[in-house]
């Protein structure tokens, strides 16, 4: 039997970022090795669901998969300036807020942040996925945001425009109990 | 049935058509069943269904070819349940599955074989660990679960190289088992 093969090894198999020799040594440890499987499993078990999660900002493609899973209970179109109202979704149910109106025809990049009501950062992601044709960015609101954030969220969008940063729109979801 | 010593041993007694033959086989998908799942996993691209059609086509070949001798070395099992995953998920990703057929012959051999284990671990749990990860980290464990990604393609998006694409994972993975708890 070759050596036992270590848990950022495995990690690395299952992301795909091994050659197919490595690949194929991996592979061939593990079928003969009970240890390796039971850690192998785990791992696995992680990286299945990395791959089911559902990540606050969405790309077209997972916003039409989410969809065809039944997943997407509402689809609320929120307008800069507006101030939108909106439930926390039931648990494993999604709230898509879709965040139009904005110029992002030359951004390269854009970045998110949430604020609470008095501006206060709460959290940021940094280049998020976003529609140029739309202008628009995707939230997959999720039922224990409730418990993460307060109800009402002011979401800034920011465009990277060739080196300049610059605020793109602000747009302020209500959530109702 | 007291449990025999090996995996050779389950599979000589298969092979032989023994009196327990029936009970070897199913002690044999018990053992082996996770190995052939994880690995349509890996290579179906995290396809639960596939992967479970997979590991099921790939049971019934080995449980075929030993009950009809044609497994060479019964020392090596493993071996010969690597080479019919590979041919297995060869054959699916052309589209020449036959699974219905497989499901019905399989159904007694596989009964009460546990539920894979991955499907342990929950999805929720995971989305608010991945929320207390760093932005890139999250970034990149989407982008190699969830999108595909090689690891030139994230070293791409994340403006970065692909060494350290890896280094970056290996982090994050080490922080969402902290968090997840497994």
């Amino acid at each position: 039997m070759t050596e036992h093969v270590s848990s950022t090894r495995f990690a690395d198999y299952l992301a795909g970022l091994l050659d197919e020799p490595a690949d194929e040594e991996v592979e061939a440890h593990l079928f003969s090795c009970r240890s390796c499987m039971l850690e192998a499993e785990k791992l696995a078990g992680l990286a299945l669901a990395v791959h089911r999660a559902v990540p606050p900002v969405l790309t077209a493609a997972r916003f039409e998969e989410l969809e065809r899973e039944g997943r997407i209970a509402e689809v609320s179109p929120v307008s800069p300036g507006q101030i939108a109202e909106a439930r926390f979704p039931q648990a494993d149910k999604l709230l898509v807020l879709r965040l139009g109106g904005s110029d992002l025809s030359r951004a390269r990049r854009v970045d998110m942040e949430l604020l609470d009501h008095d501006g206060r950062s709460l959290a940021r992601f940094d280049d998020v996925p976003f529609d140029v044709a739309r202008g628009e960015v995707l939230i997959a609101c999720q039922s224990h945001f409730a418990d993460l954030f307060p109800p009402d969220i002011i979401f800034r969008l920011e465009r990277v425009v060739g080196d300049t940063r610059e605020e793109a729109n602000r747009y302020t979801v209500v959530h109702g109990a | 049935m007291p449990e025999p010593e090996s995996d050779t041993e389950l599979a000589r007694r298969i092979a032989e058509g023994a009196a327990d033959a029936a009970s070897c086989e199913a002690e044999l998908c018990r053992r082996f069943l996770n190995r052939a799942r994880l690995y349509g996993l890996k290579h179906l691209r995290f396809d639960v269904t596939a992967a479970e059609d997979l590991a099921q086509q790939v049971m019934m070949v080995l449980l075929e070819a030993l009950r009809a001798g044609r497994v060479e070395d019964l020392e090596r099992v493993d071996r010969f349940m690597l080479g019919t995953c590979r041919n297995v998920a060869h054959s699916m990703r052309r589209g020449e599955t036959r699974r219905v057929e497989m499901k019905r012959r399989l159904s007694t051999e596989l009964a009460g074989v546990a539920t894979p284990p991955w499907d342990l671990v929950e999805s929720r749990r995971v989305e608010e660990c991945l929320a207390t990860l760093s932005s890139r980290e999250a970034r990149l464990l989407l982008l190699l679960f969830q999108d595909g990604a090689t690891a030139a393609e994230a070293a791409a998006s994340l403006d970065t190289t692909p060494g350290n694409v890896r280094v970056i994972q290996h982090r994050a993975i080490a922080r969402l088992r902290d968090c997840v708890g497994v």
